[in-house]
């Protein structure tokens, strides 16, 4: 099922200036040394600790940032991003003209958002709502509203980051349940998930980041085994620490 | 470029989107669009008339069309400076050429600004009783002029501020020396030459007297003037757009949220 590279990164590091006083500042890399490749219709799992530069990773993948260091390639103009709910809501416009401008945002031009307004709507079950100001909505109206949008804008590599499902109980069970019948489609998809499950079940392979830079990739039984093994060891409190 | 339509697009619906959710938002709702610029001139009429009593019989007109002209592109710069800090959480999560968000802010003042630029005009005919001449036709032109300065030097300073916000402060600072130096006030035509000249180089004290030729003084403009203006607004669009090309991808990691 998993074919040919669609993006590769090749020790690629991002570096942040964190200020230091009056004009002085430092350099800190948060993510140092990452390559990795991502082949088309594959689930890639991205696994590692907290603040190990997961999210900065994803990122530079959706060329939302350059890399400051290495080399990312897009093989074939694919268009690459993030699932970002609620992008550029305004609070005094209606649900409708809301997915408009978050569609737009998200990259869909206005005719491909016209055709799937209906779908769009059905599945968020705002119905009526959807001409109401979003300011009146609930959080849980929103929440739904904005997964509904996202999930229909498809991009050809989708980058998930921990977000599966969203809303009340009944909503995020069917938002999760379609969220992974997407993932496992022929859909080319990178999972960041701190859920070691979800990975499992979802990913055909799994880079393992750790300090920002690239310690493990191969197939998911094989990284995950390693990672657990490290996880563990690091169970008992290192007295040199 | 294949994208270009899309992103168009964009800037219009966004633009329209925001004059919404403006318009919305207050009680009196668009009606603020007239109700604050006319607050505004009230204030200088005030201060400039029966304050210091330094008016004429034509000052009203010629003080309106020096504030009409000067509040569309000091509101739209100074408000584009912050354009991208104030998206600074959509730019982490999508992404979009950052020039983008300036020229919202410019599409959405210009609407509002027409329907000020459209108040004028009646105003002028009606209580201050102009006759509308044959120069009247060059309105449009002073307009498109303006709009093109505006364009960008709401570009050039989007594309700067976000390397330090430092520049927001001396910006509008500038905005406010620029402010009494563009003729709003008094006529730059009465100053001595050599002083003339110093304020020519603002290209916003030749836009205000060219639409007081046109509105006022029923003659054409300069053209000089308006050529060293379009000059002006292709050199801060460039750069604007240059810096915005270099950095498109490195505003989100300098902009923290």
């Amino acid at each position: 099922m998993s074919g040919h590279p669609v993006l590769t990164m090749k020790d690629v590091g991002v570096c942040y200036f964190r200020k230091r006083g009056f004009l002085k500042r430092q350099k800190i890399w948060a993510v140092r040394n990452v390559s990795l490749d991502v082949r088309h219709g594959e689930t890639l799992g991205v696994i590692g600790r907290n603040g190990v530069g997961k999210s900065t990773m994803l990122k530079v993948m959706a060329g939302i940032m350059n890399p400051d260091a290495g080399v990312i390639t897009n093989y074939g103009g694919y268009s690459v991003s993030l699932l970002a709910l609620q992008v550029g809501f305004l609070p005094y416009l209606t649900g409708r003209e809301n997915v408009f401008l978050s569609g737009m945002l998200l990259g869909m031009t206005r005719t491909q958002i016209a055709e799937k307004m209906s779908e769009i709507i059905s599945f968020s079950e705002l119905d009526d709502a959807i001409d109401y100001p979003v300011a009146t909505y609930s959080l849980g109206l929103k929440a739904r509203l904005g997964f509904s949008i996202s999930f229909h804008a498809d991009p050809d590599v989708l980058l998930i980051d921990e977000v599966l499902g969203v809303g009340d109980a009944q909503f995020r069970v069917k938002s999760a349940a379609a969220m992974r019948s997407k993932i496992r489609s022929n859909k080319t998809v990178v999972l960041v998930s701190h859920n070691l499950e979800t990975i499992e079940e979802m990913c055909e392979r799994v880079v393992w980041i750790e300090n920002g830079t690239t310690r493990a990739i191969g197939t998911t039984a094989d990284v995950l085994r390693a990672y657990m093994s490290q996880v563990k060891g690091r169970a008992v409190p290192d007295p040199a620490d | 470029m294949a994208r270009l339509p899309h992103y168009v697009q964009l800037v219009l619906f966004k633009a329209y989107a925001e004059l919404r959710a403006e318009a919305t938002r207050a009680y009196l709702g668009f009606l603020w669009w007239f109700l604050e610029p006319v607050m505004y001139m009230c204030v200088f009429y005030l201060i400039f008339e029966i304050g210091l009593r330094s008016g004429g019989k034509d000052f009203v007109p010629f003080l309106m069309c020096g504030m009409v002209a000067w509040k569309w592109f000091g509101s739209t710069v100074s408000a584009s400076a912050g354009s991208l800090t104030k998206h600074a959480g959509l730019i982490q999560q999508v992404y979009l050429p950052k020039i983008i968000l300036p020229l919202v802010t410019v599409v959405s003042n210009t609407v509002k600004s027409s329907v000020i630029m459209t108040l004028l005009l009646i105003l002028l005919v009606v209580p201050f009783g102009r006759t509308p001449a044959a120069t009247w036709f060059f309105v449009p032109v002073l307009v498109a002029v303006e709009f093109l300065l505006i364009a960008g030097a709401a570009v050039f300073v989007a594309s700067l501020v976000p390397f330090a916000q430092d520049l927001k402060l001396l910006l509008d600072n500038a905005l406010m020396m620029l402010f009494f130096m563009s003729g709003i006030f008094f006529d730059i035509n009465r100053m001595p030459d050599d002083v003339q000249q110093l304020l020519r180089y603002n290209p916003m004290a030749v836009v205000i007297d060219a639409y007081r030729s046109v509105l006022l003084r029923d003659s054409l403009p300069e053209m000089g003037g308006l050529v060293f203006v379009l000059l002006v607004a292709t050199f801060f669009m460039l750069t604007g757009s240059a810096v915005f090309a270099r950095f498109d991808r490195v505003y989100p990691k300098i902009i923290s949220r």
